[in-house]
């Protein structure tokens, strides 16, 4: 046996050595004849963007479509939030890199191209846009998320011809929109929905007789219990939630309001109607993007971005909104634990909860997309995301010193009237309207 | 076993079609039933009662991995029992290893159980011939899957996903790249899996042998995909009567053997019509077209070199069965008969130009993306497989000097490392 082997292992080394030496070789032409920045802009566009914020930024906002989306018909003032944040922040250098569909995970591999003048330099911030829908079913298996991922094999400092080889033999999450539907499906079908509590929680829940908003994590008032107390929905998937609402739309489909508003409704559905736990590969996302900015001394701030709530409720009321309670609540509790954890050092982790920052559910037409349920809002709501952003920013700085004098921002006024209210004279008209014929059928036929 | 032990005839053939309708009711529940069931009333009706909804759901979600090569190889190895041309495995993991042989398990090639068996339990010795032989089948696989298949499938991928978009002269482009697409995929994958399975000793058979230098479309099918076509062959065309009962038997059989081999790749539409169409062209050839034989002129094997006439007629027929070959592979390619057909449309109505200029100036018409590395990678590859290589490429790598084999890899590796198609796209064989 050891003869073959010898024999055999010494021609195999041999020629693994000339590969290595012939991979080098090929990778030092691929860099120097330029072949590897020209791929590199045109298969992660992205990229370039990100070296040149971590080069020029003091402050680097990742975010994603709620960044700069903006009502071409209500919302006359375009900037973004991540503009309206370098108002704030005039001492600061922000540089904002935004993109449709980027989530945390894309957020954690684009540190990886964090510049070495960064490292524990003390000074310089990241803020992650943390969506909460981004967390669910319908966008972890996006049927765009497999040109995402070949995206972020360039968000590396790792050898130039490796990445392309990578690209080239589809080493990522490569599964196809067919694979994705697949796997989304399968979580409609198995994931279940109900929130069990203990009684002792649902009696007090049952007592306050809360309303919507107040409900953490804990309350369940479904219709229907068992003998421990525990409570739960009808609708324990979003499978037989869905199959549920089309039943029972069937006999009054004529109603053309309520056919527009259907397809909405099944997009809440798809989009919130999941809950978090620490197995979802976002958290872990988020815990990975702490760890990176620790070890390399770099502050970082999550925004939580606030969903729509207001449409979700006089879509489904309770039954939809405090799963989405409870998911913002589990976000709520880790970012409120990295907080107090790195209160004290170098590095630290601040927060920004949207909604709880707002005072309550933003109203429904703030939001610029009324009939999906996106987090794009209006710039009302954008320079308030990019106010409490840059509080939580001079805060680190003054603590550190950094900042020493008065900042005075250089934010254009909005003035509500002119702007920012809707304008019911646009072609597309807002989903109100509609919701008001929904809000008769959902009382007569939804259970 | 039972197929093998049972003593009386009937009980034999029993077990052997118990045996059979197991694997194609298994075949069928995952790949068929959704398609045989449409959106008729009994499915509504399941759907609305949960504990029946599965069956359906069934195929939809939750198709294995190459069910359809493994359930065709389990048929032949019982068969070939039945037959008493191969002895029962009475060894369960044995036997399962036999079916799930991972190189070849989601793609083929479709291997008969005398062959693989054999060889899977012989006593194992590397060989390093074996493993240089391996090396060079998986790279030169990987040069075809990754820079020609993955680089030509940018382009057809392009195409259908909005074909109303593109000119008849890109449809043609379209056309013409998918049928080497597909070709260097199955190909490329086909060799890797020999490859692989060479590093362990095993040799596994040839899938094709240069199908488009083919005359006719008969000496097609025995080139392409030959596990498939001599597994149809041996199982199908010759029980249900071959070519020895007369034209009438022959065509009903051949027709059969296309049918299901278009059921086989897919359950639609499309691809049932891309098997009726080659049992179609099949029967042309074999009938019509061998009388037009007289035209290339008499020749026999004594003559030695082909006469000019005899030449350019091969080549005509040569051209004439590649071109027939590739238009069929618009149904394989198209997700719906509509598509198929405007495809069809697009590339036969003269003077068809799209419909970018339907009052839609200002707009910027999508062009195919049209790489340099794309004809330069099919050219070369054409070269190699229509004219250059006479052998297997191990075996034609191997009659070169060690100097020119290495620029050779190198070449190959360089090809894959840099310029490998960025779409992802998985075998195209890999959904069947």
């Amino acid at each position: 046996m050891m003869a073959w082997m010898k024999d055999i292992g010494l021609k195999m080394l041999l020629r693994l050595a000339v590969g290595i030496v012939v991979f080098f070789v090929a990778n030092f032409c691929y860099v120097n004849s330029g072949l590897y920045l020209k791929e590199r802009a045109k298969f992660s566009p992205v990229a370039a963007k990100l070296d040149s914020a971590f080069l020029y930024g003091d402050v680097v906002y990742l975010g994603e479509s709620s960044n700069t989306s903006f009502n071409p018909w209500t919302d006359t003032l375009g900037y973004s939030v991540s503009e309206f944040l370098q108002m704030y922040l005039p001492q600061n250098r922000v540089r904002g890199v935004s993109h449709d569909g980027y989530h945390v995970g894309l957020f954690s591999q684009m540190l990886g191209l964090m510049p070495e003048h960064w490292v524990n330099s003390g000074r310089k911030t990241v803020v992650i846009t943390v969506n909460m829908r981004s967390f669910g079913p319908s966008a972890m298996f996006n049927g765009n998320e497999a040109s995402n991922q070949q995206e972020a094999i360039f968000y590396s400092h790792r050898t130039a011809l490796l990445n392309r080889v990578f690209v080239s033999l589809h080493h990522y999450d490569n599964r196809d929109a067919r694979e994705m539907e697949r796997a989304k499906t399968q979580w409609f079908r198995t994931k279940d929905l109900r929130l069990k509590v203990v009684s002792k929680q649902l009696d007090n829940h049952r007592e306050s007789n809360n309303t919507e908003g107040n409900h953490y994590g804990l309350t369940n008032t479904g219709d229907k219990s068992n003998s421990n107390g525990e409570g739960w929905y009808s609708h324990n998937t979003v499978k037989w939630w869905l199959r549920d609402l089309q039943r029972q739309f069937a006999p009054v489909s004529g109603d053309a309001d309520l056919a527009r508003v259907m397809p909405m409704a099944e997009a809440y559905l798809k989009e919130f109607a999941f809950l978090l736990d620490d197995e979802n590969p976002r958290v872990k996302a988020l815990k990975e993007i702490v760890e990176k900015c620790k070890r390399e001394k770099v502050n970082v701030v999550f925004v939580l971005l606030m969903p729509n709530f207001d449409h979700a409720n006089r879509l489904f009321g309770q039954e939809l909104t405090q799963l989405m309670s409870y998911n913002m609540d589990f976000l709520r509790k880790r970012f409120e634990g990295w907080e107090k954890q790195y209160e004290q050092g170098d590095f630290k982790v601040g927060y920004v909860d949207v909604q709880r920052a707002y005072g309550d559910w933003a109203s429904g037409h703030h939001y610029t997309d009324q009939w999906y349920p996106t987090e794009h809002v209006d710039a009302h709501i954008r320079r308030f995301i990019a106010q409490k952003t840059a509080e939580r920013i001079l805060e680190f700085q003054y603590r550190d010193r950094i900042q020493t004098g008065v900042t005075k921002p250089m934010v254009p006024e909005i003035k509500p009237s002119v702007n920012n209210l809707p304008n019911w004279d646009i072609k597309m008209p807002l989903a109100d309207t509609c919701l008001d014929s929904w809000n008769g059928f959902a009382t007569k036929h939804l259970r | 076993m039972r197929v093998e032990q049972d003593g009386s005839l009937g009980w034999k053939k029993f077990w052997l079609w118990f045996s059979i309708g197991s694997n194609l009711t298994m075949l069928f529940m995952f790949k068929y039933l959704d398609f045989a069931l449409g959106d008729s009333a009994m499915v509504r009706w399941m759907s609305d009662h949960n504990a029946t909804a599965w069956i359906v759901e069934l195929g939809k979600y939750t198709i294995p991995a190459g069910i359809s090569f493994y359930t065709f190889q389990s048929i032949s190895y019982v068969v070939d029992v039945y037959r008493g041309q191969e002895k029962a495995e009475h060894n369960l993991p044995k036997f399962m290893l036999y079916v799930s042989f991972f190189p070849q398990l989601v793609a083929g090639p479709i291997e008969r159980f005398g062959k693989l068996h054999a060889q899977l339990f012989a006593e194992y010795s590397p060989r390093w011939e074996d493993i240089r032989n391996g090396m060079r089948l998986v790279i030169y696989g990987l040069f075809l899957k990754v820079a020609v298949a993955d680089n030509l499938a940018s382009v057809v991928d392009a195409f259908y996903s909005d074909h109303t978009a593109y000119t008849q002269a890109e449809a043609w482009l379209a056309t013409f790249y998918f049928t080497f697409q597909v070709y260097t995929d199955f190909f490329g994958y086909s060799l890797l899996a020999q490859g692989s399975a060479l590093l362990f000793g095993i040799h596994l058979m040839d899938n094709f042998n240069k199908p488009f230098i083919s005359k006719s479309i008969p000496e097609f099918w025995q080139r392409w995909h030959i596990s498939l076509s001599t597994w149809f062959r041996d199982y199908l065309f010759i029980p249900v009567g071959g070519n020895k009962r007369g034209p009438w038997v022959l065509a009903m059989a051949a027709m059969l053997v296309f049918f299901t081999s278009g059921l086989w790749h897919g359950a639609n539409g499309t691809m049932i019509a891309f098997g009726v169409a080659q049992g179609l062209l099949y029967l042309f050839d074999r009938f019509v077209f061998k009388k037009l034989d007289f035209v290339g002129g008499h020749f026999n094997d004594h003559q030695g070199k082909l006469p000019l006439r005899r030449r350019l007629w091969d080549g005509f027929r040569t051209v004439k069965t590649g071109f027939f070959f590739m238009m069929t592979l618009v149904w394989f390619r198209s997700a719906t008969m509509d598509q198929a057909s405007e495809v069809f449309g697009m590339l036969c109505m003269p003077g068809y130009i799209g419909c970018r200029l339907d009052g839609l100036e200002g707009i910027a018409a999508p062009t195919l993306a049209h790489g340099l590395q794309i004809p330069l990678f099919l050219c070369i590859f054409l070269l190699l497989d229509l004219w250059v290589m006479k052998d297997r490429a191990d075996v034609w790598l191997g009659k070169f000097s060690m100097p020119i084999r290495w620029i050779m890899y190198v070449a190959m590796a360089v090809s894959i490392w840099v310029w490998g198609g960025a779409i992802n796209h998985p075998f195209v064989y890999f959904q069947f």
